[in-house]
């Protein structure tokens, strides 16, 4: 004769808990893996409109040190004149009808990385279309822009040359 | 007894807790700087008062261009307590009416993110007939030189004097074909450069005009200096 199995069914607080603790084990999980919360913007991915391309620091020096890309500083002239990726050519945003004449004989296949301040500036991304719409086909946007640049320390010149 | 007077500290701590809060008041909507003249530098401020009951934290000021600097405020502001934010347009580059914003980041509830808004009138007695500021020269050879002319017009009511020329190298020559340039006449300007190194330039040049509104015409010239 076998034995009566009482049963104690969970209150509704402890499946609460028990379900609560699941959430954060998942959330938390999801966080640590993918390096970003499920929510976030997903900035930090390869490619953004427009078919533009993000490079981080890490592929920004590598791209420089390769000397295949032209490096475009989107930022105002005086940003430019004040420091700026060796060899950078000035686009500013502001200024870009004026100044797009020093692409327009460029081989459209000319690998560009265009950058501005920072992540809180995005004329980058607004040069980056734009010369995107002039037929370049291969056209990155260095998100972390002179910010990154500066604090990777990473080589940089004056508009002077020095 | 005891009970209700510890029950109504406690409220009053919470009502008290709850209703502290940091207002965040500007003094203006935005910063006109009205009529700017191009190449200046112009200065403007805009004050921030913490009218709340609260300490207000001013996270950050930023500008949305490098065309403007900024000197921050106080990071804390006690209640009733001001600061400015002062800033300073570059106006280079820039010609007609310009909107360029400003963010701030508080801790008031109600204003964690306020744009404002920079606006100036840029202004120009000695235009420049193209219209933009760059002068491009394309490639030069190394060793080699080239010239190209361009043209600027008297927009004022009155005839303006080129006292002088200057440029941010030497190997950039500039010269005018007048020194005196009459209303809604125009001058010619020879850009002569020469490149000294396979490499591309962005240089500076500029018009020393008798004008007070506008005593500089900034320019650039831009090249790219290859193999001969």
């Amino acid at each position: 004769m076998s034995e009566a199995v009482t049963l104690h069914p969970r209150s509704a607080w402890e499946e609460a808990a028990i379900l609560v603790a699941l959430a954060c084990v998942l959330g938390f999980g999801y966080t640590f893996f993918m390096e970003r919360g499920f929510f976030s913007p997903t900035l930090s991915s390869e490619t953004l409109t427009e078919g533009i391309r993000l490079v981080s620091a890490d592929s920004a020096r590598t791209l420089f040190h390769s000397g295949a890309v032209l490096f475009i500083d989107s930022r105002h002239t005086a940003s430019y004149d004040s420091g700026h990726v060796p060899g950078a050519m000035s686009l500013p945003a502001d200024e870009f009808d004026g100044y797009r004449v020093q692409f327009e004989s460029m081989p459209r296949s000319q690998p560009l990385v265009v950058y501005c301040d920072g992540e809180e500036c995005n004329s980058s991304v607004a040069v980056a279309i734009r010369l995107t719409g002039m037929g370049f086909t291969n056209v990155r946007t260095f998100f972390g822009g002179w910010d990154s640049w500066m604090k990777a320390g990473l080589p940089i010149e004056r508009s002077d040359g020095r | 007894m005891k009970q209700i007077i510890i029950a109504s500290f406690l409220s009053f701590l919470l009502a008290t807790g709850l209703s502290a809060q940091a207002v965040l008041t500007l003094d203006k909507p935005e910063i006109d700087l009205g009529i700017v003249y191009g190449g200046s530098l112009k200065k403007g401020r805009m004050t921030l008062k913490n009218t709340g009951n609260d300490t207000l934290r001013i996270f950050n000021v930023q500008p949305g261009c490098g065309c403007t600097a900024i000197k921050k405020p106080k990071e804390f502001l006690a209640p009733k307590e001001s600061d400015d934010i002062e800033i300073e347009f570059n106006s280079v580059g820039y010609r007609g009416r310009v909107e360029k914003d400003l963010f701030i980041s508080t801790s008031d509830p109600a204003s964690q993110y306020v744009v404002v808004k920079i606006i100036a009138d840029v202004r120009e007695e000695m235009e420049p007939t193209t219209k933009t500021n760059l002068v491009w020269l394309g490639n030069v050879p190394v060793g080699g030189t080239v010239t190209q002319t361009v043209s600027f017009r008297n927009m004022s009511n009155r005839p303006l004097t080129i006292r002088g020329t200057g440029s941010s190298v030497a190997t950039v020559l500039v010269k005018p074909n007048k020194t005196v340039v009459q209303p809604k006449d125009s001058v010619t300007v020879q850009i002569t450069v020469k490149a000294m190194r396979t490499f591309y330039a962005n240089e500076r040049f500029w018009l020393e005009l008798d004008s007070k509104n506008q005593p500089r015409v900034d320019m650039r010239v831009s090249f790219i200096g290859v193999a001969p």
